[in-house]
């Protein structure tokens, strides 16, 4: 009990908000390249007029004239953009932040409601945009005080419960995605096979990895065990925090591997891996300081 | 916890390549004017034929808003000629130029221990349904 409460009462600690807004600019950065993407391939992965059964989204609720309508995603893009600028330029807090958070999403969700491949390229950078809007929006006053007073950099403002969000919705997401491949196909998921007949159909035929992969099971087997061991222990992640930068750097690389072989744009996910479960968020005051002491 | 069970954007389970397939099947189409129809390059003609491939690694039909086009092609499964005719027969109404087409039907999966590769290939000719 005691351990909990000392965790409960860290959740509130502050720090300046220099890794905070190291995270928030990077997630900004790669959502505008994602949106982007899912407003000029809009309907393209689209193959029947038969609509799923069950809902798509949480906009799954608007009727179908407006839900496919070209001009809602495009408006949607425009306030993403707007909301974008404003909220890296730190105007209307906490607004911005959520005119961000939700207009992204809202691309991804019309993204996805007009097409027949679904694709995760953007869970993380939109669950990421939701969680830093928190941030901005619980600490609207000190953030608008601190900025009008030209002491944003100098103030204890990034609390800890926002990295440690960050962590838990990172290892649950990576943790589900691991668990499923379990539940769906056992211990028998990572047999080389199926990699190898994935790779030979999807894969890019100049890659290193794809003939690594192609000329050996042994090889595509043990990638296989590497990805399921980083999935799974996304949720270790969550509570070891010796084991974060080991399953961070598996899951790394399990991503550059994919992206290597595959091209697929899961870069976000990358990003955000290095940035919360690598120790940057316990390195930013050290270097930010030693920084400070070198231009003083 | 129907949000970690279940497709709903921003909620999702991850189920990206959950499967293990151990083969896959690949479609060309042959034409009587001697065309070679196969993916990606013809794939609107195969989508209309119905053997298209649908896979891409997640479940079909699943946090979507439609259903994918229906094709003879369950990725992991090999389909057997009754199966491929009666898919390819009734859609070659729309092409009238083809009244009969040949279907390839190639099975890739181990060859040995360490490799994939063709382990089976089939063609069956298809006649438009009257």
């Amino acid at each position: 009990m005691k351990s909990l409460s000392r965790f409960l009462d860290r959740l509130g600690d502050r720090t300046r908000p220099h890794y905070g807004q190291l995270v928030l600019w990077t997630v900004l950065v790669c959502s505008c390249f994602l949106v982007g993407y899912f407003e000029i391939c809009w309907g393209e992965k689209r193959t029947s007029d038969v609509r799923t059964p069950l809902p798509t989204s949480l906009l799954s609720f608007l009727p179908a004239d407006l839900l496919l309508h070209r001009g809602l995603i495009l408006g949607c893009g425009v306030l993403f953009a707007a909301g974008a600028v404003l909220w890296a330029l730190r105007r209307l807090t906490p607004w911005a932040g959520w005119l961000t958070a939700f207009s992204f999403n809202a691309v991804v969700a019309l993204y996805l409601e007009n097409s027949s491949q679904e694709t995760h390229v953007a869970h993380v950078a939109g669950g990421f945009l939701l969680i830093y809007a928190l941030w901005y929006h619980f600490y609207r006053r000190e953030i608008r005080e601190a900025d009008r007073e030209r002491r944003f950099w100098r103030t204890a403002l990034y609390p800890r419960w926002v990295y440690s969000l960050s962590v838990f919705y990172l290892g649950l997401f990576y943790g589900l995605s691991g668990f499923n491949k379990l539940a769906v196909s056992g211990l028998s998921w990572p047999n080389g096979v199926s990699l190898q007949l994935w790779v030979e159909l999807f894969g890019l035929k100049d890659s290193v990895f794809t003939q690594l992969i192609l000329a050996n099971r042994t090889a595509a087997a043990a990638m296989q065990w590497a990805a399921l061991i980083g999935e799974c222990g996304g949720l270790v992640a969550i509570v070891s925090k010796h084991l974060r930068p080991v399953i961070g750097l598996l899951l790394i690389g399990f991503h550059v591997a994919q992206i290597c072989v595959f091209g697929w744009g899961f870069h976000t996910n990358m990003a955000m891996l290095a940035l919360v479960f690598l120790p940057v968020y316990s390195w930013t005051p050290r270097v930010v300081a030693a920084l400070e002491r070198n231009w003083n | 916890m129907p949000l970690v069970t279940t497709e709903l954007y921003p909620f999702s389970r991850a189920p990206m390549f959950a499967d293990a397939p151990r083969r896959y099947c690949d479609y060309t189409v042959y034409t009587p004017d001697g065309r070679r129809l196969h993916e990606p390059q013809d794939l609107q003609d195969l989508l209309k034929l119905g053997l298209q491939r649908n896979y891409w690694g997640n479940p079909l039909g699943v946090g979507v808003g439609f259903q994918p086009a229906a094709s003879v092609d369950v990725f992991g499964t090999v389909a057997t000629g009754d199966q491929v005719r009666d898919m390819a027969a009734p859609r070659l109404k729309q092409f009238p130029q083809w009244p009969y087409v040949e279907v390839e039907q190639t099975v890739i999966g181990p060859t040995d221990a360490d490799h994939i590769g063709v382990v089976r290939r089939q063609r069956w000719p298809v006649d438009a349904a009257p």
